[in-house]
């Protein structure tokens, strides 16, 4: 069966032994899911053995999730996305977002809320799968808000492409709260799957980034035409894989 | 905010005509005592008017910024005044190339994007259309074309604020050219030798610029 959509990854290949579990966890259950293909973006300076479809985009430095993203998303080829965390489980509602957007929905959120699985239960979670997230539950207890762009959502490719991608100025998760904040300001229709809630494996992304709140703010301030002008030069510009390489005559003044 | 700078607005015009938008954008460009000069000049070719700029601007000690922007260009009045406020020494906006994408996107004469700096991009190059260079910048580029030998003396007439004055020598900081079977426009090697002297070509995305075709002539 053909994929209907591509769910795009993106990690280090120095990443922490656990955050490897996470990701073989999310393409374990992935696999699961054949109207959706899978496309891993490798950051780092050497590629390591592929786990499933994937990229590698050179960058030695830390990892830049929205670039990584967006190099996937220019890479699928695909008319509808999924972008996931590999912290957070692919949710089982993500096939039924996936359904919806090829119906004509522009971005589906699977689900609402999140669980942030205590450091003690993650291991048994995610070797459970959906059911270990129902004892996490029962230990964490109500699910928190979420990022309507953290975690897992679906959204069709030109949809995307109008928002200019994933903001790679922002570090740190920021870039999911940005193009969130896009989504609300450019008016995208969006749909939200209550069902059940997103589990992620992992610390919550920090939320007081001082210079990613300062580059917040100044979003704010610009006017529909500045935001739209600022969304056609990302989309011409972002997601090149080779940004972080270096070429005669880097600079940095 | 005041931001101490003695800019120089720099236009190269092919007949002499500025748009009326570019002109309102200058009368609201200062903030009092701050308030930039302004100079054009006149010649068939842009790059040989962008050269007459360069070096009038390099000839008068006084000047901190030289700010090019072409004369059909239409900006933000407070488009100098977010400039400056960046700090940095080259920053670009994004200038819509002639014509559009299949899809009826607009195209940006920008380079690939190769990092990010706050809340600018940082392209390996970016149009001259609207391009503020400090004065450590402008001085780079006259330095890269001394040392190649590209100075030539040329009359091409230039009008502006007082004190700002053409020169009888000209750097050739921006030239046209062909390299490995491709065109490349003036500003490409301009950029090529600011990156070689350190300086990234910073571009801010926000500030929206929109061209005035009457205005070229």
């Amino acid at each position: 069966m053909p994929s209907l959509a591509t769910a795009i990854l993106t990690v280090r290949v120095d990443d922490a032994p656990a955050r490897r579990a996470n990701l073989d966890a999310a393409l374990a259950r992935l696999a699961r899911m054949p109207a959706i293909g899978v496309l891993v973006v490798e950051q780092g300076s050497l590629p390591a053995p592929a786990s499933a479809r994937s990229a590698f985009a050179y960058n030695p430095g830390e990892l830049r999730t929205g670039w990584g993203l967006n190099v996937g998303a220019l890479a699928a080829g695909a008319d509808i996305l999924v972008f996931g965390d590999p912290d957070v489980l692919p949710p089982s509602t993500l096939d039924t977002a996936v359904a919806y957007a090829a119906r004509g929905w522009a971005l589906v959120k699977p689900t609402r809320g999140r669980i942030v699985v205590p450091a003690p239960e993650v291991a048994r979670v995610r070797a459970m799968g959906r059911e270990g997230a129902m004892v996490a539950r029962s230990i964490a207890g109500e699910p928190e808000d979420d990022v309507l762009c953290g975690g897992w959502f679906v959204i069709r490719a030109a949809t995307f492409a109008r928002l200019g991608g994933f903001d790679e100025r922002f570090p740190d998760g920021f870039e999911r709260l940005a193009l969130s904040w896009r989504v609300e300001r450019l008016r995208v229709a969006t749909l939200e799957l209550d069902d059940e809630p997103a589990i992620r494996l992992a610390g919550a992304p920090r939320d007081d980034d001082g210079a990613a709140r300062a580059l917040q703010s100044s979003l704010d301030g610009l006017d529909d035409d500045a935001l739209a002008r600022l969304a056609q030069v990302q989309a011409q510009s972002g997601g090149r894989r080779d940004k972080y390489r270096p070429s005669p005559g880097s600079a940095g003044r | 905010m005041k931001i101490a700078a003695n800019v120089l607005v720099a236009m190269a015009t092919v007949d002499g005509r500025v748009a009326a938008e570019a002109v309102a954008m200058l009368v609201g460009a200062g903030d009092g005592d701050s308030a930039p000069r302004f100079a054009a000049a006149i010649d068939a070719e842009r790059a040989p008017g962008r050269n007459a700029l360069v070096s009038a601007f390099h000839a008068d000690p006084a000047g901190t910024h030289l700010w090019l922007v072409d004369p059909d260009l239409v900006l933000p009045r407070d488009a100098l005044r977010r400039l400056l406020a960046h700090g940095r020494d080259v920053v670009a906006l994004p200038v819509a190339l002639p014509g559009a994408t299949v899809s009826g996107e607009p195209r940006f004469d920008l380079g690939p994007l190769v990092g990010e700096d706050g809340a600018l991009f940082v392209h390996e190059r970016a149009s001259a259309a609207a391009m503020l260079l400090s004065r450590a910048a402008v001085d780079a580029l006259v330095d890269d074309a001394k040392r190649d030998g590209r100075v030539y003396a040329a009359d091409v007439p230039l009008v502006g604020s007082d004190g700002v004055a053409a020169t009888a020598v000209h750097y050739e900081c921006f030239r046209p050219q062909a390299r490995d079977g491709a065109w490349l426009a003036d500003d490409v090697p301009a950029c090529a030798a600011l990156r070689r002297a350190g300086f990234a070509i910073h571009v801010d995305a926000t500030i929206v610029a929109h061209r005035r075709a009457c205005a070229v002539g």
